[in-house]
């Protein structure tokens, strides 16, 4: 199941705040719902028989992320920057994975315990495990883009993050902005300084929108060179659903772009190759649609696309364009 | 016979479908990117329980644009009302592709786009499709993620923009969705 969306929610979920400073969590990234079951019921169990007290949590308080093998490739992608460890949870004929511990199914009591003992154990070391992934700091031109993807997965208080003169809601599904503002957002003159403060609501007079048009622009404007930190060259890419180009207003190599991505999986480099539009344009789009939440991701080598010569469609949609004035 | 003097062929018939509840603005649309007035078949509306306006089509409109090599795109738009849902799926047969225009203002719009999208499920399926959804912004309209999140339940990645088809640049817009559409189903194998 994919997993770059704000909104999916297939993580296990508690609202409940630590109570002591050894109370951890795991976040939960396509595991079946019988394994999450299982898994909570064994966790009770264990209470009091290691050093933490560990739940189910959501992905933004998370500890630990435990995943299936459906798990979307941009979160782990993601993840891993954080350093935190990842479990991949499998069956043992499954492939080798590059996450940092293994458990296998069928869940069992004991495996588990030494799962969460070995990572506790890591924890308390001054130097990181072999295995675990260094924290890398986020490049400064992501902050913005990136908080916005990871609003509502955690625990939301329905109040408003301010960042400049533009407050979003920490369930990130609006923003206020003024009109000025607004025209910045597009224009990519919005200074990226990440969210300063919190407050109850936003001052009056501003106008509210969905938050896909600030996420959008967040991630057009935030690089145009490489792809954002948690994608990567080899992945696929698939559109979970079109963005609302009414309001964005994206020009015709969006909808382009879209339109083969409802169609089927492909990589930058032959999203590039088969529309002929330039490479700049395709990052910027594949970025504004990841932060979005728009974008499904899958890894794999690329496949190169048959040259296939212009049919009848071909003709006519250039006819069309050309009688509507839409070259 | 050899060939040069064969009956010249004539060129193919093509057509974009504009479909969707009564008041959703077909008619508007056709009009603004027909090359000829569009030939309307309205009359009063009878039915100002189902939507507020003066007229309403019973047959379909017409409309045409000619490209430069001559050929011929015709725009139909379909009814409105449920009693005439025999001819939608018969005018979506063959079609390049079909514009579907809703109402967000209207409580039904949800079914509505059920209704439709069955109608033209041949389109929905070939992704030839693309909706356009209107008055978003009236008090009280259905939010586009809800249009959003039922078309995801359907397992349909369709174009779905808000769009006010006075405007024609937003008519533009369907139609330049549908041209990519039809661009990117010659590449594609279908859905990966």
């Amino acid at each position: 199941m994919g997993m770059t969306s704000r909104h999916t929610s297939d993580f296990g979920h508690s609202d409940a705040k630590p109570e002591s400073a050894k109370d951890r969590a795991i976040a939960l990234s396509a595991v079946q719902p019988h394994d999450s079951v299982l898994l909570a019921s064994m966790l009770e169990l264990l209470v009091g028989r290691s050093a933490g007290h560990w739940r189910i949590g959501t992905l933004h308080e998370a500890d630990v992320l435990m995943f299936g093998p459906q798990a979307d490739e941009a979160l782990l992608a993601r993840w891993r920057l954080s350093g935190k460890p990842w479990v991949a949870l499998q069956d043992p004929e499954d492939e080798p994975t590059t996450a940092s511990h293994v458990l296998h199914r069928p869940l069992r009591v004991f495996p588990l315990l030494a799962l969460l003992k070995e990572i506790e154990e890591e924890a308390g070391e001054t130097a990181p495990s072999p295995g675990v992934a260094h924290p890398q700091p986020l490049p400064s031109n992501w902050q913005l883009a990136d908080a916005l993807r990871t609003l509502g997965m955690g625990t939301t208080h329905g109040q408003w993050l301010r960042t400049g003169g533009i407050y979003v809601r920490d369930d990130g599904r609006q923003f206020a902005a003024a009109d000025a503002d607004l025209a910045r957002i597009r224009e990519g003159r919005l200074q990226d300084a990440g969210f300063t403060d919190r407050v109850p609501a936003p001052p009056a007079g501003l106008r509210v929108h969905p938050i896909e048009e600030l996420a959008w622009f967040a991630g057009w404007w935030a690089d145009g060179e490489r792809l954002a930190p948690w994608l990567s060259a080899d992945m696929r890419f698939r559109i979970r659903h079109w963005p609302d180009l009414g309001t964005i207003r994206a020009g015709r190599d969006a909808i382009r772009l879209t339109a083969m991505l409802g169609n089927q999986m492909w990589t930058a480099d032959e999203l590039v190759a088969a529309s002929g539009i330039d490479r700049s344009q395709v990052v910027r789009y594949l970025n504004a649609t990841s932060v979005s939440g728009l974008l499904v991701t899958r890894a794999g080598a690329p496949r190169v696309q048959p040259e296939r010569p212009p049919g009848l469609i071909a003709s006519l949609v250039r006819g069309l364009r050309a009688r509507l004035g839409l070259g | 016979m050899n060939a040069s003097e064969r009956a010249p062929v004539a060129p193919p018939e093509l057509k974009i479908v504009f479909s969707g509840p009564m008041g959703a603005g077909k008619t508007t649309a056709i009009g603004a990117i027909s090359e000829v007035p569009p030939v309307l078949t309205d009359v009063q509306n009878n039915d100002r329980a189902s939507c507020d306006k003066d007229n309403t089509t019973v047959a379909l409109d017409f409309g045409q644009i000619t490209l430069e090599d001559g050929t011929v795109v015709r725009l139909y738009g379909t009814p409105g009302q449920d009693r005439f849902d025999f001819m939608w799926s018969i005018l979506g047969q063959g079609a390049l592709g079909v514009v579907l225009l809703l109402d967000a203002s209207r409580a039904d719009a949800l079914r509505h786009m059920d209704q439709y999208l069955e109608a033209f499920a041949e389109s929905a399926r070939a992704g030839t499709l693309v909706i356009g959804v209107g008055r978003t912004d009236l008090p009280g309209a259905m939010p586009l993620h809800e249009f959003q999140r039922r078309l995801q339940a359907g397992e349909h990645c369709l174009p779905l923009f808000s769009v006010d088809v006075r405007r024609r640049e937003h008519v533009l817009l369907l139609i330049e969705t549908l041209t990519c559409l039809l661009e990117a189903g010659e590449h594609g194998e279908g859905n990966a």
